[in-house]
């Protein structure tokens, strides 16, 4: 429960960690355009020291209790929004792996990216991205929390955007972007409810009154500054359903999980840091840090949507032929599975799969982006022009790249839940997790682990038959036979490589290749309270025993339906077969076509948002500015009937007094006539009046 | 000199346009640097203004003429009205911490019009006298304290504004700036009605005559004080006036704040401000952007809300309704617009909708993202009108369709316009997203604090950031992304990079939307205290108010 | 009534000085109509003022009437002089404007 106090040394160390990657950015910010090539080597050096630090930390600071370093941002009124971080088991293990994963993509990429024009925009990019999603890792405030998060966000929609000069890549840079926003609002309005309650954005602030929440019937009580707050356990469902759209758009969940397969435009290192193994896991690192805050409910919605996604995810990717496709779905599932499992309950679970999935699901892009670039190598050398992507001109490639193939079989392996790896470790924890929760409460909540079992054996499957695609059968890259062949890649990218695959071993996590859990789990607990811990569920521990061996059982019928079904000799049956009925099937139609989500958005949401556009397009231009316009003319006709009134009347009555002016005037003017007798004969005449008026009176 | 800060700031303009207007035509170049030599001054003395002000202490207590600093009084019209009293109207300036980011933000937003306007060719002399004059009333505008000086400014501003609209615009200027001028006429005169009540109804509490007849003042902080008010006047607080059914004091309000947010062009009385952008030469869109509107929120936070509190509170749902629609409706226009220029203005539209939301929201955040909001849109709408108008420069088009692939011909154009396009959607670590931040804070916690604005609206409100990145990005996507394809051929030679005089704008703007959005503190703590007195004293003389009120009703 | 012979005298002067001034159109004549009616008055005058013989009032008022009128009458030649000069004539009905044509 108590902090640890602030060890300079640690954070002097996190700083400098965390702010390579932004010196990273930079310097290739200032060498944008430049045509030099060092920046890549600079920049895979930068964060090499960032991930050794990460690594002395984890090493150094591992078992020590959540320690904060707050230093004070800006305030508003009396409220101080503070640049606070925290350093826990959590912290220190995303740490880690984003370093890690990072560095190994930087290296790939020297040699991936090394004839693009624009490699030096594509470091810095990187190096922004490491920088704001260490960022996320280390914030303790939820408000600079969802700055780092945006940032993220930002960068990659730099980094799918990168060949902005390809339309597709373009478009779906802004339709991630916008995808992504959508969540964040959740994120942001969860943000605002929990500041209109709490008065406070940090996290462990938010945890220590959690811990020390008062249960009163209806409502709870927490003290803040000798303050007592009330709230609702409604207003606590509402705010983790708000910061769970969040996650659900950052990580790709139902029904926000569109724009990730669109974001395999991006390079395939890329692709394989931010779309797979980091920044796409913020969702879960963020629900497991604010894990105590969801009631019951919501972590029921959590487990549904976290269930939905992964069989959603599974079935697309099974019919997919772009090899990028095919991973990009599989993360969409994997995502999916550890969403799941925090529904349930299972925070350690779902941050032990984000961490075996960062690992062997960046090795899979890896070398698929491997084979991806040696196919173009091909297709360059022989002139030819081909979709390097697609699974259907591959075929046999073990025999070309070996290297690659190992790799490849091993993450599969893993991902498919075969004992030995990593993968079986940590799918085997959350299922046996979901059967212990749906058999605490039982009825509707079966529907979990069924799913959950369910995707486990399309992930094997598909994992198979993209194995057999890709490196079984003979080969049909164009124009391979008469003209040598597909190469295996240099050691920058077989390294980074083999480091992940070694990564994708069950001995790192647990020396027992069958056994429960990982110390892993241990490091990422933080034995504090939880609302829903409130809630006294009856819990109901399922034999682990049982599951592993159902769930074994599983992945291997997955494995081997996919071996079966795509083996050279069936699967050009199968593929006969499908030419002879012409109307492909209703489900893979549907699998292919990601169950027509596009569709369906583009029909109703982009549908409604262009009818909106239009509308108050319309409003204003036939409605305000008419009205406008017809003030302008009321005041013109107005004016008008002033101005006739003006004329006829005011000018009128104007012009009869000059008339009768006129007229006397006329009559004066006579007497005025120049001719100097008649002013005589007049003045004599008015004497002799003035005279006889005198007399007679 | 230091006590003369004000008015040097406000007549420096004045004494550069009558030079300019003494010189012949001819002398363009003279005429340019003496212009810029002015504004150029003006943002010195705010700039010493500034720095002054971080010494000062945070102003507390209640709201008085103590709480402004560099404060000038002098008498300006004094008259003996008989048995009516003293008219007096003063020559009152000073600047507290609600003014003082506004001003200094004004003062650099008009210098950097300035570096704009030297692409002016036509008419010389009268654009940058014009262009002086302009920035002469805007500041007026935001340092005086006399009702009467702020309507003189106010008033004073659309004089030039209409010309350089109307003599320097594009095709359609005539009816632009005849449309600005009716418009912001239409509010004037509500403003005027408004200020012509409340003089019949203050008098001046410090000086009262020997022989007890009032002095009739426009002292804006004696407006503010309910106590100055007559009894039994037109505005009297203290009991009821009728007109029809709605209290005068709230139709006054609604006037005062109907005049104001045609100036904060505010749905429905916005339709001004696309067509005036539209038309205006480059820099009138960046002055009209990033100060005009300001001056209608500043007003709605220094006029109408502290002398008609309970009226503010009465209307505080209609307030943030207005807000909201403004940026569900300002952002939806954006959407729909295919002309560069007039896409940035719905988008000011829309940004200005978080203002009034925040204004309505009357807690301490929803006061400071308003302010917040309005010096960071006057960075960035100034930064978008000069992008629109790099293009506009170099092929006379502004229409988004003739353009697309921009990226790969002017790179580090590119670069500015995505990093203000995201300084506008509201990316976190620039100045944007802090003002709707604050904003959104605001609103969310005004129904739990005091009732202002129900929590739906600030739902709705959040949409707006969803919009502002669907058409910045569509926007990048349709213009700078893609292959290189332009209208015209020959556009793809007169395509160049930034010049360096574009540079000298821009990076100023990058460096401000940076600081502010890393460090809001700069521009927060220089306004924080007198926030807090605004918002008490809208809050207590607006429920005392309302509390007098009751008790006479039963 | 014996004495009214001088009134009626006067009275019959000033009627012919009046219809000279009226009727007659050569100015020279009007001037002359107008000296009728100096001397008309100038008769009264005398006459009243021998009805109180202690009294020299009339006789006085009667020279310096008589002296005005010679002035005046130079002066008006003068005048008539000029206009003959400017318009050629000395037809009152010709000479009706104020300004020169």
């Amino acid at each position: 429960m108590e902090q640890q106090p602030t060890n300079i040394w640690i954070w002097s160390a996190i700083a400098v960690l965390w702010l390579l990657p932004l010196l990273s950015f930079v310097i290739g910010l200032v060498l944008w355009r430049k045509r030099k090539d060092g920046l890549g080597k600079f920049s895979t050096l930068l964060l090499a020291v960032s991930t050794l630090l990460s690594w002395l930390i984890f090493g150094v600071n591992f078992g020590v209790p959540e320690s904060l370093l707050s230093l004070s941002w800006w305030s508003v009124g009396d409220t101080e929004f503070s640049f606070s971080l925290a350093l826990s088991g959590i912290t220190q293990l995303l740490l880690v792996i984003v370093n890690t994963v990072s560095l190994l993509v930087h290296v790939y990429s020297l040699e991936y990216m090394k004839d693009d024009p624009g490699k030096n925009r594509y470091f810095a990019c990187l190096g922004l991205f490491t920088f704001s999603m260490l960022g996320i890792v280390l914030s303790d405030s939820l408000l600079l929390m969802f700055c780092f998060w945006e940032l993220v966000g930002t960068s990659s929609y730099f980094l799918i955007g990168f060949w902005y000069k390809k339309e597709s890549a373009a478009l779906a840079s802004f339709k991630a972007f916008l995808v992504n926003r959508v969540g964040d609002l959740g994120f942001l309005i969860g943000i605002c409810l929990i500041y209109a309650i709490f008065k406070t954005l940090s996290i462990s602030e938010l945890q220590g009154m959690v811990d020390a929440i008062q249960w009163k019937g209806e409502v709870f009580n927490f003290e803040r500054n000798g303050e007592l707050i009330t709230s609702s356990p409604f207003m606590f469902t509402v705010i983790s359903i708000c910061l769970l759209g969040g996650a659900v758009g950052k990580s790709a969940q139902f029904p926000l999980q569109v724009w990730l397969p669109d974001a395999m435009e991006g390079p395939t290192p890329v692709s394989a840091l931010i779309h797979a193994a980091t920044m796409v896991a913020a969702g879960i690192y963020f629900i497991a840090r604010v894990f105590f805050l969801f009631t019951p409910p919501a972590l029921f919605m959590v487990a549904f949507i976290g269930a939905i996604t992964a069989v959603m995810g599974a079935v697309a990717a099974i019919s997919q032929y772009d090899i990028k496709k095919v991973l990009a779905f599989s993360t969409i599932s994997q995502l999916g599975f550890m969403v799941l499992a925090l529904g349930v309950g299972g925070r350690e679970e779902g941050l032990f799969h984000l961490a075996t999935h960062a690992a062997f699901k960046a090795g899979l892009f890896l070398a698929a982006g491997s084979i991806i670039h040696a196919m173009h190598r091909f297709a360059h050398e022989s002139q030819a022009h081909f979709d390097a992507q697609d699974m259907r001109l591959m075929g046999g490639v073990r025999k070309y790249m070996p290297t690659t193939f190992l790799v490849f079989l091993l993450l599969a392996l893993a991902i498919s839940g075969i004992p030995m790896f990593s993968g079986f470790l940590s799918k085997d924890a959350i299922i046996t997790k979901a059967f212990s929760w749906a058999s605490a409460e039982g009825g509707v909540r079966w529907i979990v682990p069924m799913l959950a079992l369910f995707s486990a054996f399309l992930t094997a499957f598909y994992m198979s038959r993209l194995v057999m695609l890709v490196f079984f059968g003979s080969n049909k890259t164009p124009g391979l036979g008469n003209k040598g062949g597909l190469t295996e890649n240099g050691k920058l990218i077989t390294i980074p490589l083999l480091v992940l695959a070694g990564g994708s071993l069950w001995i790192w996590f647990n020396w027992n290749p069958f056994g429960q859990g990982s110390w892993l789990m241990d490091l990422v607990a933080t034995g504090r309270s939880t609302i829903s811990g409130l809630y006294l569920e009856t819990t109901n521990e399922i034999p682990h025993k049982t599951i592993a061996i159902i769930s074994i059982l599983v992945s291997l019928t997955g494995v081997g339906l996919g071996y079966v079904m795509y083996d050279e000799d069936e699967h050009q049956a199968i593929a006969e077969l499908e030419e002879k009925t012409t109307k492909p099937g209703f489900w893979s139609e549907l699998s292919f076509n990601n169950w027509y989500l596009n569709e369906l958005y583009d029909q109703t949401v982009v549908y409604s948002f262009n009818q909106l556009t239009r509308a108050s397009s319309w409003a204003d231009r036939r409605v305000i500015d008419p009205v406008v316009n017809l003030t302008g003319v009321l005041m013109v006709v107005a004016s008008m009937v002033v101005g006739w009134f003006d004329k006829k009347v005011v000018d009128g009555l104007v012009v009869l007094t000059v008339r009768i002016t006129e007229f006397f005037g006329n009559i004066a003017r006579s007497f005025q006539g120049g001719a100097v007798q008649k002013y005589i004969a007049w003045s004599l005449f008015f004497t002799l009046l003035v005279v006889t008026w005198i007399l007679i009176k | 000199m230091m006590n003369y800060l004000l008015s040097l700031i406000i007549w420096t303009p004045v004494v550069g346009a009558l030079i300019v207007l003494l010189m012949k035509d001819r002398q363009a170049t003279a005429i340019r640097w003496i212009s810029l030599a002015a504004v150029l001054l003006q943002l010195a003395g705010s700039s010493i203004l500034l720095f002054q002000f971080y010494q000062f202490p945070e102003s507390g207590g209640s709201y008085s003429i103590e709480s402004f600093h560099f404060v000038e009084k002098a008498d300006w019209i004094t008259m003996d009205l008989g048995g009516w009293g003293v008219l007096s109207i003063d020559y009152l300036l000073g600047v507290d911490g609600l003014s003082v980011p506004l001003l200094w933000m004004s003062t650099l937003i008009l210098v950097i019009g300035m570096i704009s306007s030297w692409s002016i060719t036509k008419q010389v002399k009268g654009y940058f006298a014009l262009y002086l004059l302009l920035s002469s009333s805007i500041i007026g505008c935001f340092v005086a304290l006399d009702f009467f000086l702020f309507y003189i400014f106010f008033e004073f501003m659309l004089l030039p504004m209409y010309f350089l609209i109307g003599i320097w615009g594009g095709i359609r200027r005539e009816y632009a700036s005849i449309k600005f001028f009716l418009y912001t006429l239409f509010g004037s005169v509500l403003i005027l009605v408004a200020m012509i009540g409340l003089y019949i109804s203050v008098s001046d509490p410090t000086e009262i005559l020997a022989d007890g007849r009032l002095v009739r003042t426009f002292n804006l902080l004696h407006m503010s004080d309910p106590a100055n008010f007559i009894a039994g006047s037109i505005l009297d607080p203290t009991y009821l006036k009728e007109w029809g059914g709605v209290s005068i004091r709230s139709l006054a309000f609604l006037f005062l704040f109907v005049g104001f947010i045609i100036k904060l062009s505010a749905v429905p009385f916005h339709t001004w401000l696309p067509d005036a952008h539209v038309e205006a030469p480059t820099p009138v869109s960046v002055v009209l952007a990033g100060i005009l509107l300001k001056i209608g929120g500043y007003g709605l936070l220094r006029i109408a809300y502290p002398i008609f509190p309970e009226a503010a509170l009465d209307y505080s749902w209609w307030v943030g309704f207005l807000g909201v629609i403004a940026i569900i409706y300002g952002g939806f226009n954006a959407m729909a617009q295919s002309d560069l220029k007039k896409l940035i203005a719905y988008s000011s539209v829309s940004h200005m909708g978080f203002v009034l939301l925040g204004i309505a929201a009357g807690t301490t955040e929803g006061y400071s993202g308003a302010v917040f909001q309005m010096v960071s849109h006057g960075f960035i709408s100034a930064a978008l009108f000069l992008i629109a108008g790099v293009l506009y420069d170099r092929t006379h088009d502004r229409m988004i369709e003739n353009y697309s692939g921009l990226a790969e011909k002017m790179p580090y154009f590119t670069a500015v316009t995505v990093f203000f396009f995201f300084a506008s959607l509201g990316l976190p670590g620039l100045s944007g997203f802090i003002g709707e931040l604050l904003v959104f804070l605001g609103a969310f916690q005004s129904s739990s604090i005091n009732g202002q604005v129900p929590q739906w609206m600030a739902v709705l409100a959040t949409f707006g950031l969803v919009l502002s990145a669907a058409y910045y990005l569509w926007t990048l996507q349709r213009m700078f992304y893609g292959r290189l394809a332009l209208r015209e051929v020959a556009w793809k030679d007169m395509l160049t990079e930034l010049t360096n005089r574009e540079w000298l704008m821009f990076i100023p703007l990058i460096f401000l939307v940076l600081l502010l959005g890393i460090f809001p503190h700069f521009l927060l703590d220089l306004m924080n205290g007198s926030i807090n007195q605004m918002k008490e004293l809208v809050f207590e003389n607006g429920n005392t108010i309302i509390q007098s009120l009751k008790s006479e009703g039963s | 009534m014996g004495n009214s012979i001088y009134l009626l005298l006067s009275a019959f002067v000033f009627s012919a000085g009046v219809a000279l001034v009226l009727t007659r159109q050569n100015v020279i004549a009007v001037l002359i109509g107008v000296e009728l009616v100096f001397n008309a008055a100038n008769i009264n005058f005398v006459y009243f003022n021998a009805l109180y013989p202690e009294r020299l009032d009339g006789q006085f008022f009667a020279l310096v009437v008589i002296t005005i009128a010679a002035a005046e009458t130079a002066l008006a030649l003068a005048i008539i002089v000029k206009l003959y000069r400017t318009y050629h004539t000395t037809n009152l009905d010709e000479i009706s404007n104020l300004v020169e044509e």
